[in-house]
């Protein structure tokens, strides 16, 4: 008898420890903030059309872009954010080549409720394919995120401003021809 | 011409720009769209809305809001063929409500007055027009996403949220803007779906009130 009870009760905690590991652990939620900022364009401004806040940066042809916000992890977890997933929509004019805290450092990581600073790196380039008018968006990125170690997760964070460029006329686009970008 | 097949019939444009509209004025100042017949356009008959300065690689913060002001819309036939036929625009006007000086006044309508999207309505030409007002926040051009279009990219040939290459279905007498064919195609789908969820809710509403009958 006192084995069956025993047993019973160790049962009991195992299930009261993975149900409440299982209702703290969750699919993260990172939140995006600023103070925003960016290095490595010549010219940036901030504005408004209707609901979006847009973060308009000067394309530099092969140039790399660095973009810096905030993050918050409102999970009930600490959580380590390894960088950049695979799976991402590709904009024609950035690459989304990283992504690290302000030391450089791959991992970034984040107790429950704690915010960090996190640096977006993006290269610049294609507008010798796209017409002068057109331009490209990145406004989420999607990371790869661990917790305790275990759970491996794909989180999206929408980014604090759209980031914005636009394909420059044919000379600011060093490899653009005659012929290799759609008129416009 | 003749290798971009233009002399073939239709060529995929490649500046963006929205399906079934009439007058397109994109950031443009001093503009004068008069004595035309703007007909049978079923999305808008004319869309004018402003283009901060920046997207033109113009980042002084004193010219951001450089447009659209003083572009005046007079004196049009609206909806209506040279012959006198009626064919409605989706919408006779669109517009941002930013700007100085825009006006809209002496258009002869189809349906006998105008139909537009204006939260206030500008003043007359002679009166000064419009007064500024920051774009309004309801009102998205649609211009940023679609601005990703690129002809020779499958992905970016739609990009995602932009509207403006959705076909519009014809519109009517009551001058709303026709939804887009492919939203109604969505819609016409749905509703079988959504018919089906709600027997579904239903049937199980019906079950779960027999248990707790039964218990």
């Amino acid at each position: 008898v006192l084995r069956r009870t025993v047993l019973a009760f160790a049962l009991v905690v195992a299930l009261v420890a993975a149900g409440g590991v299982a209702v703290a652990r969750s699919t993260p939620a990172l939140r995006a903030s600023g103070p925003t900022s960016v290095t490595g364009t010549e010219a940036t401004s901030v504005f408004q059309i209707a609901d979006r806040t847009i973060r308009q940066v000067r394309y530099d042809d092969r140039g790399t872009l660095r973009y810096t916000f905030r993050v918050t992890n409102d999970s009930r977890l600490p959580l380590t954010i390894l960088g950049i997933a695979g799976d991402q929509l590709e904009p024609r004019l950035f690459s989304l080549d990283g992504l690290s805290g302000p030391d450089g450092s791959g991992d970034v990581q984040l107790g429950a409720g704690e915010t960090a600073t996190l640096i977006l790196t993006l290269g610049m380039s294609g507008c010798e394919t796209l017409s002068a008018r057109a331009g490209s968006f990145v406004t989420q990125v999607v990371v790869r995120t661990e917790q305790a170690g275990v759970f491996d997760d794909d989180v999206t964070i929408t980014l604090p401003e759209e980031l914005h460029t636009g394909s420059p006329r044919e000379a600011f686009c060093p490899e653009s021809t005659a012929t290799s970008r759609p008129p416009g | 011409m003749e290798e971009r097949g233009y002399m073939d019939g239709t060529v995929c444009p490649v500046v963006p720009t929205p399906v079934g509209t009439g007058v397109l004025i994109a950031g443009g100042n001093f503009d004068s769209t008069d004595h035309n017949w703007i007909y049978d356009n079923w999305r808008y008959g004319t869309m004018q809305f402003w283009v901060p300065a920046a997207l033109r690689d113009e980042f002084d913060p004193a010219k951001q809001n450089d447009t659209s002001h003083h572009n005046h819309t007079t004196d049009n036939h609206m909806g209506i063929a040279p012959n006198g036929e009626l064919a409605h625009n989706g919408m006779d006007h669109w517009w941002d409500d930013q700007g100085d000086g825009n006006c809209w006044e002496d258009n002869t309508y189809s349906r006998g007055e105008r139909t537009d999207n204006f939260l206030i309505d500008p003043a007359a030409c002679a009166n000064g027009g419009s007064s500024f007002t920051p774009g309004a926040p309801v009102k998205d051009a649609g211009f940023l996403s679609c601005s990703q279009y690129d002809r020779n990219d499958p992905t970016w040939r739609h990009p995602p949220g932009c509207e403006w290459f959705d076909s519009p279905t014809n519109p009517d007498e009551s001058g709303a803007a026709g939804a887009s064919a492919q939203q109604e195609a969505e819609t016409l789908l749905a509703a079988p779906l959504l018919a089906f969820t709600g027997l579904l809710f239903y049937v199980g509403l019906g079950r779960r009130r027999r248990v707790r009958g039964a218990a």
